[in-house]
């Protein structure tokens, strides 16, 4: 006589490796983030390139050797730049911004100006060095 | 009659999952040195509104506080960066460029680097932060 039994699903202890997918996809994400690049992204224009700029409509701002913003011959700071900045954009909505960099100028305070003009969202701004003629960036 | 069978407990063995978790760290490890990426011991400079600028293909320009260049992190004269710059233009001209220099470095430094991106007409290039 043959006797027939109903199989019993057998139980696979699989805890552990859903620990390790877990630990995996953790570690995948970190990874991930490691070798992404954040900035600002310019365009740099030809080297001879030449752009006629109304007086009305340009703001020129230096930065001397120690990273201290200069406007109109008066030092500011970079919220009072923003304003400026800001006034000119509302009443010429082309205005050309240009940063005169000192050469020994800390890049921070130059990253600093370049994300000023990109969050005011000024289309046309340059920086140039201080002393160089005509081959502004 | 009834037949008495002796149940037979199915033993899964998981001894072998710490070397299949021994397996996938060499795995991962040995990925993570193919992705290597050298870096430069610099201060990024910081901003708040920084975006994602990686591109598929990217060639980093780190320049240290001192002015000292280094092309993929590896230590380069301003003529080898030419020269690389110039090959990739040519072979791929959409690799994004990175410039990636320390918060205090001088202007004149990075001047040097944007010179000749500008003069090969490398047209967009990206200045590399940190999140403030």
């Amino acid at each position: 006589m043959k006797i027939l039994r109903r199989k019993r699903p057998s139980r696979e202890d699989s805890s552990a490796l859903s620990d390790l997918a877990f630990l995996l996809i953790i570690y995948f994400i970190v990874i991930a983030g490691f070798n992404v690049n954040k900035g600002f992204l310019m365009s740099l224009p030809t080297k001879d390139s030449t752009r006629f700029v109304l007086r009305d409509e340009l703001l020129r701002f230096e930065l001397d050797a120690s990273g201290t913003l200069v406007f109109r011959g008066a030092p500011t700071d970079f919220s009072l730049a923003e304003k400026e900045i800001q006034k000119g954009l509302d009443q010429h909505p082309n205005i050309a911004v240009v940063l005169t960099v000192d050469p020994e100028a800390p890049w921070q305070k130059v990253v600093s100006f370049v994300e000023l003009a990109q969050r005011l969202q000024v289309d046309s701004f340059s920086f140039t060095p201080a002393k160089a003629a005509g081959s502004g960036l | 009659m009834r037949i008495r069978r002796g149940r037979k407990n199915i033993v899964v063995p998981t001894n072998a999952m710490s070397d299949v978790a021994f397996l996938l760290l060499i795995f991962i490890m040995l990925l993570a040195l193919i992705n290597y990426r050298r870096e430069v011991k610099i201060e990024y400079p910081e901003a708040e509104s920084a975006k994602k600028t990686s591109a598929e293909k990217n060639l980093e320009i780190w320049i240290d506080s001192a002015g000292g260049l280094y092309l993929d992190g590896v230590p380069a004269e301003l003529g080898r960066i030419e020269d690389a710059l110039i090959d990739v233009y040519h072979r791929s001209p959409d690799t994004r460029v990175h410039v990636i220099a320390d918060r205090d470095t001088p202007f004149r430094h990075i001047r040097g680097v944007l010179d000749i991106l500008q003069l090969i007409q490398y047209r967009v290039v990206s200045f590399v932060v940190k999140d403030a």
